[in-house]
């Protein structure tokens, strides 16, 4: 187990005040070459005193988590149910990676800070290692620092620690908390929406959490608000030998408003930890929901060695007429990436939308991409898909959009594009297009290659070195999705894609 | 127990059960070895991804009276079969093969000696492919499936086709496929065996004519030696009621070149495969075809090009206009080894859709092991542009007319894309009359 | 400054360049005309650095081996070449792309990076010059551009990264008479008795605006002659063939 010295200047990704708008995309840019040295790092342990459950899984686990949790009994009977299921199911293997036989038993599904005495009432008595280990991370946990506009929620392995700006957001009606917080405070509201977007028998890897999630957030926003500022979860495994199961629930109700950010890492460890994520998103009439996430999960060392297997399920509905889903992904992390931000378009003139950068070095892989369901009429969807392979990585783009018989008069259109890196590595492009209506119109075009070689030896003739110039490439190849994020995280993703694609030039 | 492809494969178990199939047949080697793939694998299952959008329950359990025997083919007499050959439009200074239910009938098929053909039943002394570099007959792929393997080992003995090494043969060698209609609901399973030798030049059409409910289980295998060519098309109309599996399966080595074309007009179920292995440098591989399926048919078009050679190029187009309830769907599947450069790969697939219940599938896949590529695929299903409608029918040009007109041109791209003018006239022909069959409107023009 | 002795460079087994001897002094302005195929784009690439070729031969640049070197360190060394076909990079700000060029030559060379604010100001002067449009900033590299607003966008970045010997390979090419006097003049302003000049052109329209010192004549990848600017007026006149003709069995090789 190896410890990297993590840097402390993380704020200096900060994007400097912008002369003109003309040179926005060159902030950062020193500050990224100041990353090239360096390898993951957000590879620390922080050495919290932290209680874990035994390894193994059974209905005792799911009984202890819940009680742990002190949850009402509909909610664990809702657990075991998800259990019993998942017990009947067997893992899935159509996806176009590999990995070893994961034991399902070999994992503990419960870690968390331990309690000393009652809950932190204030942000002030938040344990000082789990402060520390936050700002190592550079999210700050106070609220009057630099991440002003942004609240955060903050989750080590299985447990929420932190949420901050919590009584701003109570003035505006937002409720934004750890889920295990709104099963206590607004049982009815989790209730209600719970496993409506992914029933807990919706696959192999949500079943699994729906039985033991352990944290994640919650965020209501009621009708007609528009969230304040935006909202920010960030997930941190610490813990070895565990899972992270988390939960997050999304609820923007008629005509609200709402951007929710999302960040991961892990440490660096030879072991393989798994993390299987269910996020559900709710948007009622005119209601409109941003997800944004930058996934930067431990992705294994160059030989292969370690890293997260990262097999989450997202999804959306567009329950509202006239709502709006939106998932934009940055991917960096994780050996194995295993994910669908999907958007069901249920009410009319709904509209969702998919931005995703991928990117696999070494020897990761990754199949992901997303789903877009139109049951409403005259719904649009959007995908624009960015892949970047390099070393000895494979990456699969697998996307499906399907026009119902009732999505009559629907719209999308799929840009999805691939840069390869070297000889060794793979891009694959998966898509599937079903359309059972004649009013509908789908267009896909896709392309894949490498590097072109004229655009680098314009560059270079311009005085850029190869690695310098194969960076502003790969940016612009992936502006349009950039473009999407919120400017927090666009410098962050820009340096990220840079670190990630170190070495794999030349 | 009633016969169905799926009871045929479950009865395999030591496959004695049909084991009576062409006399001696099966003892075969070669057919032992298919019908062990064929006992271990079986038929496909919706797990298969090349099968996804087929309707693969209806195949399976199709009823079937009884698998064709090379005896059925042979015992028909011409006259029983006059009419159905004489509706056959010829092609231009054709060299015809005739296969009745599946097997090759010499004496009504043209001598093509002359031509530098060699073309006999498979086992008969003037073919001997082991002469040449390799057997395309015998070569179990990776990507094979029950299906194939069912034709394989239970098929017609099947027909051999070879341009030596050199000859450019001008004529077009036309395959008609005929049915007896000696039983409603036969098994047939044709094998057309292509060899185009080194720098050899061929063209090779095949038209399926089926009536009644005949299941059609097809299988045509090519080699192109380095720098030959062929050009192969592929008509389909048979009867409404009938089932048509075909699937053609390709091996092309150094700087050969391949145009195959297929025209899927009739059948209620329909699939047209074809998988292309690039294994030789600078190869050329031109694929395209036309689905026009309406009323209940379906017609699923599965198309797979694996470039293992450098400096490869391919492309694919394929189009659709699906009316009524009908299904049509198209699978596309580029690969590119790992280790090869230089690869041109395209593929394109644009499908309209002319009925609101009418549906359609698209799935253009890419899978690259390669960097040095340049590889695209396009895929757009909507419908005829309201605004071109509007134009035409502006200029006093009534809306059935319209449609035919806008669907002739959407299809004109496709039918171009057969080079031989002669086979191109032929296509046209067909194309027109399906075209017009559905929209009672005279075509004009180009189309 | 520059000097090419018996340059020899062959792509896909075509020897391309056939022994070109050349020599450019600073402040000097040399046009090399030649018609289509005779190697005159391949002189740009292999100055430049450009991969594909095999090359025997001796160039140097301020007495360096210049072909030992990389293309950014031969741009770092000041060379710069504006292509006849500038790339298109999706994505990526002129804006940005300009400063990052401008940076990365001037930390090659141990200079400080340029300030924001004085960068800007400068390149919106040289952008007045050639009167184009201060949105072109905010546009990707090349990307939708026009063929005159792309040689503008080239002759602006040579002005910005003040070369000591500046290729330009067919810039006239493809520009209205508008254009080709304000790329022109911007040309013409930087004409100085450090920096040298080496028009590869086809026509002799660019010439009667930048009125070069020497005019060669490639063919069959050699100069097979050499005179000053009325040169190039003589070869419109007889064209390509008549000078060739005339100069058939003296033996080429002509150079200064």
């Amino acid at each position: 187990m190896s410890t990297v010295e993590s840097p402390t200047e993380i704020d200096t990704l900060e994007p400097p005040a912008s002369e003109t708008n003309a040179d926005s995309e060159g902030q950062g840019n020193e500050e990224i070459r100041e990353f090239i040295e360096r390898d993951y790092q957000y590879g620390f342990v922080s050495d919290l005193d932290q209680e874990i459950l035994p390894k193994g899984l059974n209905e005792d686990v799911v009984r202890f988590i819940s009680a742990k949790k002190d949850e009402p009994e509909w909610l664990l009977e809702w657990r075991l149910n998800a259990f019993r299921h998942f017990m009947t199911m067997t893992e899935p293997h159509w996806q176009n990676v590999s990995f070893p036989k994961i034991d399902y038993q070999d994992i503990s599904y419960w870690a968390g800070p331990k309690k000393k005495g009652p809950a932190p009432k204030s942000l002030d008595e938040i344990d000082p290692k789990t402060r520390e280990m936050f700002d190592k991370l550079g999210i700050s946990l106070a609220e009057q620092e630099r991440l002003s506009g942004v609240a955060v929620d903050a989750i080590v392995d299985s447990v929420s620690v932190a949420t901050t700006f919590k009584t701003k957001l109570a003035e505006a009606g937002v409720v934004f908390c750890s889920f295990s917080e709104a099963v206590r405070t607004h049982p009815e509201l989790v209730r209600q929406y719970l496993g409506t977007v992914v029933p807990p028998r919706d696959n192999f890897f949500a079943a699994l959490n729906s039985a033991v999630f352990s944290d994640g957030s919650f965020v209501f926003v009621p009708e007609g608000v528009r969230c304040p500022m935006e909202l920010s979860t960030y997930f941190r495994m610490n813990a070895a030998e565990t899972g992270q199961f988390e939960r997050t629930l999304i609820i923007a109700e008629k005509g609200a408003t709402v951007s929710y950010l999302e960040g991961c890492t892990a440490p660096m460890r030879d072991e393989n930890q798994l993390h299987a994520a269910v996020v559900e998103l709710i948007a009622l009439d005119d209601a409109n929901i941003k997800y944004s996430t930058v996934q930067n999960w431990y992705p294994g060392d160059e030989n292969g060695v370690g890293g997260i297997y990262n097999f989450v399920t997202k999804r959306g509905k567009c329950a509202g007429h006239r709502s709006k889903i939106s998932w934009t992904q940055v991917e960096t992390g994780s050996a194995i990436t295993w994910k669908y931000p999907s958007v069901v378009l249920q009410g009319d003139d709904s509209v969702g939308e998919f931005y995703s950068v991928a990117v696999t070095t070494h020897y990761q892989q990754a199949d992901t991409g997303t789903k877009m369901v139109h049951i409403g009429k005259n719904t649009s969807s959007t995908i624009v898909s960015k892949g970047i392979s390099a070393g000895k990585a494979q990456q699969t783009y697998r996307g499906q959009v399907k026009m119902m018989r009732s999505a009559t008069g629907s719209r999308n259109h799929t840009q999805c594009d691939s840069l390869l890196i070297g000889s060794d590595c793979g891009a694959h492009t998966f898509p599937y297009i079903e359309v059972k209506n004649d009013s509908s119109e789908v267009e896909h075009e896709a392309s894949t290659s490498k590097i072109s070689d004229d655009q680098l030896f314009y560059c270079r003739q311009r005085g850029m070195n190869e690695e310098d110039a194969t960076s502003m490439i790969v940016n612009g190849f992936c502006r349009d999705v950039f473009d999407e994020l919120p400017m927090e995280f666009a410098v962050e993703a820009q340096a990220l894609m840079r670190v990630s694609l170190e070495g794999s030039v030349g | 127990m009633s016969l169905s492809p799926a009871t045929i494969v479950e009865s395999l178990d030591g496959h004695s059960s049909v084991s009576s199939r062409n006399g001696g047949n099966v003892s075969d080697s070669g057919r032992e070895r298919y019908l062990e793939w064929l006992g271990a694998n079986g038929l496909p299952t919706r797990h298969d991804e090349a099968w996804k959008y087929s309707p693969l329950k209806d195949l399976l359990a199709r009823p079937l009276d009884r698998i064709a025997s090379d005896d059925d083919g042979l015992a028909v007499d011409p006259s029983a079969i006059e009419a159905a050959l004489g509706s056959i439009n010829s092609v231009e200074s054709e060299i015809r093969i005739v296969l009745v239910d599946g097997v090759y009938r010499e004496d009504l098929s043209d001598d093509a000696e002359a031509d530098g053909l060699t073309i006999g039943s498979v086992g008969t002394t003037a073919i001997d492919l082991t002469e040449t570099s390799s057997d395309p007959s015998s070569a179990v792929r990776s990507r094979v499936d029950g299906f194939e393997m069912l034709n394989r080992g239970l098929g017609s003995a099947g027909v051999v086709v070879v341009a030596g090494d050199g000859r450019a043969v001008e004529r077009p060698v036309h395959v008609v496929h005929l049915w007896s209609g000696s039983s409603d609901a036969l098994l047939v399973q044709p094998h057309i065996n292509i060899h185009v030798g080194v720098n050899a030049q061929l063209s090779v059409i095949e038209s399926f004519v089926a009536a009644g409910s005949t299941f059609t289980n097809a299988l045509t295998t090519v080699v192109i030696e380095a720098d030959g060519m062929l050009r192969h098309y592929k008509l389909q109309s048979q009867a409404t009621g009938s089932v048509h599996l075909s699937h053609v399966a390709v091996t092309q080595r150094r700087g050969s070149s391949l145009e195959a074309g297929a025209f899927m007009f009739g059948s209620s179920i329909g699939r047209n495969s074809i998988d292309v292995i690039a294994e030789g440098d600078r190869t050329s591989t031109d694929l395209f075809g036309l689905y026009l399926p309406r009323g209940s048919q379906h017609i699923d078009n599965v198309v797979t090009v694996e470039h293992a050679g450098h400096h490869g190029s391919s492309s694919q187009i394929y189009k659709g206009v699906i009316d009524d309830h009908a299904r049509g769907s198209f699978s596309g599947h580029i690969i590119v080894d790992h280790g090869t450069v230089g690869t041109d790969a395209h593929q394109s697939n644009k499908s309209l859709l002319l009925d609101p219940v009418a549906q359609s599938d698209s799935r253009p896949w890419l899978e690259i092991f390669a960097d040095d590529v340049s590889c695209t695929h396009g895929s757009a299903i909507g419908q005829l542009d309201p605004e071109s409608m509007f134009y035409l029918r502006s200029r006093g040009i009534p809306l059935d007319d319209a449609r035919a007109i806008l669907v002739g041109g959407f299809i004109n791209e496709v039918v171009d894309k057969v080079r031989s003018e002669s086979i191109r006239h032929h296509v046209m022909r067909l194309v027109k009359d399906q075209v017009r069959s559905r929209f009672t409107a005279e075509l004009g023009g180009e189309l | 400054m520059l000097r090419i002795e018996d340059l020899r460079a062959t792509i896909d087994g075509r020897e391309i360049l056939q022994g070109l001897d050349l020599e450019i002094n600073a402040g000097e302005v040399h046009a090399i005309m030649g018609p289509n195929g005779a190697g005159k784009s391949t002189l740009s690439s292999v100055l430049t650095g450009r991969d594909g070729y095999d090359i025997s031969g001796k160039v140097t640049f301020e007495d360096e081996d210049l072909l030992e070197m990389a293309p950014e360190e031969r741009a770092a060394k000041g060379i710069f070449l504006a292509f006849q076909y500038p790339v298109e990079i999706p994505g990526v700000g002129n804006m940005y792309f300009l400063r990052t060029a401008v940076n990365a030559v001037r930390r090659e060379r141990g200079e400080p990076e340029v300030d924001a604010v004085t960068f800007l100001g400068s390149v919106k002067q040289h952008m007045a010059e050639l009167d184009m449009d201060p949105g072109m900033l905010s546009r990707s590299v090349n990307d939708g551009f026009s063929g005159g607003e792309k040689k503008r966008n080239e002759v602006l970045q040579m002005a910005m990264l003040q070369p000591k010997l500046a290729i330009l390979d067919e810039t006239d090419s493809g520009l209205d008479i508008d254009a080709l006097r304000l790329v022109a003049g911007g040309i013409q302003r930087l004409r100085s008795p450090e920096r040298s000049m080496l028009i590869i052109t086809h026509y002799p329209r660019l010439l009667e605006y930048v009125v070069p010192d020497y005019v060669h004549v490639l063919s069959q990848g050699r100069i097979i002659r050499t005179g000053d600017a009325s040169l190039a007026y003589e070869l419109e006149e007889e064209g390509y063939r008549g000078t060739e003709a005339s100069l058939s069995g003296t033996g080429g090789g002509a150079s200064k």
